[in-house]
């Protein structure tokens, strides 16, 4: 018996206008009907554009050169009209706010019919078979600034499944979720491994390695370095798959058991930062997101800040150094004095603060000028400053791109230069708001690792994250969020069990 | 300042298209009249609308008039210093001080002016607090035969607004806590402006094009025609809440004639 291949590819090759080098070159690649595939690949080596080009957006929509063969279901994206592959495969993004057309659910859900011209009568039933495919039916009324992040993200896939493609791509759908959001939404893919063709590339390989039929191996380019059974092709190609960045799951991966020692004395006279019954609410009348939270950081900490989204971490970390928000009710104080008495240079000196998008914090042209900027701004001395910048991009290997625009970095040098500009002024506190956020395995470990460095030499870590591995690895102390409150608090060992479910899905997603 | 209010009252079920073709027409009946009586009573009449048709909660209702009667305040002052009396045969001087005159001529000149403002703010109110942004996406591709790619850009906007909005507020943050001082007056003004420029437009091209691709890989622009989940009619009540207000435009015509003339300067005897 001969079935079409759901994806077939041969020698596929996608160069963008203006771009040095092709951004695939020789991808070969053969998917068949009902089977899981867990493309894995290290970042910025054409997993997406690969999505995109099956998808026919390249070139129609994304203009790029193409090369070599490439089929969906028998078609060919490349010689088709925009649009008509819509009905064959379902491309899934990272960010679903960003992927949004409308501001209601079932809005949403009806664009994609309304695009293919069903009749408006036929819309109701297939929009209600949609919602109930991820259970979101109860939300079918409500607006979508309202939804949590996973349950935007079910609702982005309810609305590629209402259009009915037998192939479902997915660009690192959970992302932006937290591990509770992420647990449910992989639940949702295992209901619909049964009827779809399901190309899957994540990061959270934890997660997807059970639903995975097979694992092809991404190299440079888009090259297949191997593939096979999940299990059996990344225990045989472990050592290529950790040089290329890749993640691996906790059982392969030779750093899984490495704890961090921690020997920096503790110092609570004063803590580094003191939260006494803090509260916060956006507006007088509205909801509290923060409800009494009483926390001490002793200096020399490495805390963990971990909890669902909107769980309220992020507004923590802000009231911390009253970053735009002050509390409601409540005090905090920073190692010792009250923060509302400290001006914004004092704070600033005292304590960094790294936000999630590195590209949020680049006020100058060139890397060097970026991390000299506190100084200048200071006042320091231009030999003193020079040799601080030296220092720092030599710590945070960036000398070689001193004269290069912040902006066109890589991920991880931009989130490195994110870092480094905050140490300029040898803040004694380091807040950072998810700092592994989109990295690869090799660049977030290294990271990881000069953080612990700096808090081996007395920086103070506070950091908000999601990976519960990394906590395991690196943290000392532990504070989980729930609603507003200080659900858990205590040493990261005895932190209990990482995915819990529940917990985000009423969450508001403000946090 | 003014946004959606996504209750239910007669005025969200009229057709948008309608409603923003009734508006226009009341916007229109102020403009080509000096007679400060025609603006006063459109304005009122607005106003009475939005209250008690369009079922506005009364704590925001007062709020937003409070603005509205602020907004043209500067307007009004301006004019009641600087008209033209040399228009007028013996002016009423009231009050006189260096350069500035101010007779009765101006000051009823100055009324006219900012009435007329006021209409055209509460026309406006009165559509943006009572029409889902959805509906009036739906109502120009249906109703004005707008092409549907401009109706929905209208709709897609409406949702990046609050995003980069957000986004802004992020920048800020951010380049405050590299001890960016908030610098004094205009040229700090226009130097944070500088800074914040180039992260939001990369954030807004960013989020704008994966929007775009999200959108096309749902088929969206493949064909000239497309059908809507919603329906948006023109119906009876649409085309009697027309008739109503024009019918009310013409009274209010009336009305000003009998007082004083329409199309001049109100001349005290």
């Amino acid at each position: 018996m001969t079935t079409t291949p759901a994806i077939e590819a041969q020698g596929l090759g996608v160069h963008y206008p203006r771009a040095p080098e092709p951004a695939l070159d020789g991808l070969d690649l053969s998917v068949q009907p009902g089977e899981t595939v867990l493309l894995l690949g290290p970042s910025g080596g054409g997993k997406s554009t690969f999505l995109l080009t099956l998808a026919g957006l390249i070139p129609h929509n994304l203009p790029a050169r193409v090369w070599g063969r490439v089929r969906v279901l028998g078609v060919e994206p490349l010689r088709e009209r925009p649009g008509a592959l819509a009905t064959r495969i379902g491309l899934l993004f990272q960010d679903p706010e960003a992927s949004f057309a409308t501001l209601v659910v079932e809005d949403e859900i009806a664009f994609g019919l309304e695009n293919l011209r069903v009749p408006p009568a036929a819309m109701p039933r297939r929009i209600t078979a949609a919602l109930q495919a991820v259970d979101m039916l109860p939300y079918r009324h409500r607006r979508l600034d309202a939804l949590s992040g996973g349950q935007q993200q079910r609702v982005a896939l309810a609305a590629l499944l209402a259009m009915g493609p037998p192939l479902l791509a997915l660009d690192e759908p959970t992302a932006h979720l937290d591990p509770a959001a992420t647990a449910a939404f992989f639940r949702t893919l295992k209901r619909l491994q049964g009827q779809h063709t399901l190309l899957l590339v994540e990061h959270r390989v934890d997660q997807a390695l059970p639903l995975a039929h097979r694992v092809v191996l991404l190299g440079e380019k888009g090259r297949v370095l191997a593939q096979g059974p999940p299990w059996e092709t990344l225990r045989r190609h472990r050592d290529a798959a950790l040089a290329a960045g890749l993640w691996l799951p906790a059982a392969l991966d030779p750093r899984a058991a490495w704890r961090a020692h921690h020997t920096t004395p503790l110092r609570y006279d004063p803590p580094a930062v003191a939260l006494e019954d803090v509260h916060f609410a956006y507006t007088p009348e509205g909801p509290e997101v923060v409800r009494g939270v009483s926390l001490r950081v002793p200096q020399g900490d490495f805390l963990a800040l971990v909890g669902p989204n909107g769980a309220g971490k992020t507004t923590v970390a802000r009231l911390m150094l009253h970053l735009g928000l002050r509390p409601t009710a409540g005090r905090v104080r920073l190692f010792g004095e009250p923060v509302e008495h400290l001006s914004l240079e004092a704070i600033t000196a005292r304590a960094g603060f790294v936000f999630q998008n590195p590209e949020h914090q680049f006020v100058t042209e060139r890397v060097a000028d970026e991390v000299a900027y506190s100084l200048r701004a200071r006042g320091v001395p231009e030999a003193q400053v020079r040799a601080r910048v030296q220092a720092l991009l030599r710590r945070f290997r960036l000398e070689a791109h001193a004269g290069q625009n912040p902006f066109r970095l890589s991920q991880g040098q931009k989130r490195r230069l994110s870092v480094a500009t905050m140490l300029a002024v040898a803040p004694r506190l380091l807040i950072l708001d998810e700092p592994t956020f989109g990295q690869d395995r090799n660049t977030a470990y290294a990271l990881m690792d000069l953080l612990l460095e700096l808090n081996r030499e007395g920086v103070t870590i506070v950091m908000i994250t999601h990976d519960t591995r990394l906590v395991r690895q690196y943290a000392r102390h532990v504070a989980e969020m729930r609603g507003g409150r200080l659900h858990w608090w205590g040493p990261a060992e005895a932190w209990p069990a990482a995915t819990r479910a529940g917990g985000d899905e009423t969450a508001d997603k403000r946090g | 300042m003014f946004t959606y209010l996504a209750h239910a009252s007669p005025l969200h079920r009229l057709n948008p298209t309608v409603k923003l073709l009734t508006m226009a027409a009341v916007g229109l009946a102020a403009t080509f009249v000096y007679s400060p009586w025609v603006p006063g009573l459109l304005a009122l009449g607005l106003w009475l609308t939005v209250a008690l048709v369009g079922k506005v909660p009364w704590p925001r209702l007062l709020r937003w008039s409070g603005y509205m009667l602020l907004l043209p305040l500067p307007l009004m002052l301006f004019t009641a210093l600087y008209t033209d009396l040399s228009r007028y045969p013996n002016p009423h001087v009231l009050w006189h001080w260096g350069p500035w005159t101010v007779a009765t001529e101006g000051l009823v000149t100055a009324l006219a002016l900012g009435l007329r403002v006021l209409v055209f703010v509460s026309a406006s109110l009165l559509f943006i607090a009572t029409t889902d942004p959805t509906d009036f996406a739906v109502s120009l591709a249906q109703n004005l035969r707008v092409p549907y790619r401009f109706a929905y850009g209208v709709l897609v906007a409406q949702r990046f607004l609050p995003l980069l909005r957000r986004e802004l507020e992020i920048i800020r943050l951010a380049h405050r806590v590299r001890g960016v001082g908030e610098g004094r007056g205009w040229r700090g003004q226009v130097e944070r402006l500088q800074r914040y420029a180039v992260p939001l437009l990369a954030a807004a091209l960013r989020k704008s094009q994966r929007t775009a691709l999200a959108m096309d890989a749902k088929a969206f622009g493949a064909g000239p025609e497309r059908t809507y989940f919603r329906q948006m009619p023109i119906r009876r009540r649409d085309v009697l809440f027309l008739a109503l207000w024009l019918a009310y435009i013409a009274a209010v015509y009336a009305v000003a004639a009998r007082l004083g003339p329409l199309n001049w300067m109100w001349i005290p005897e």
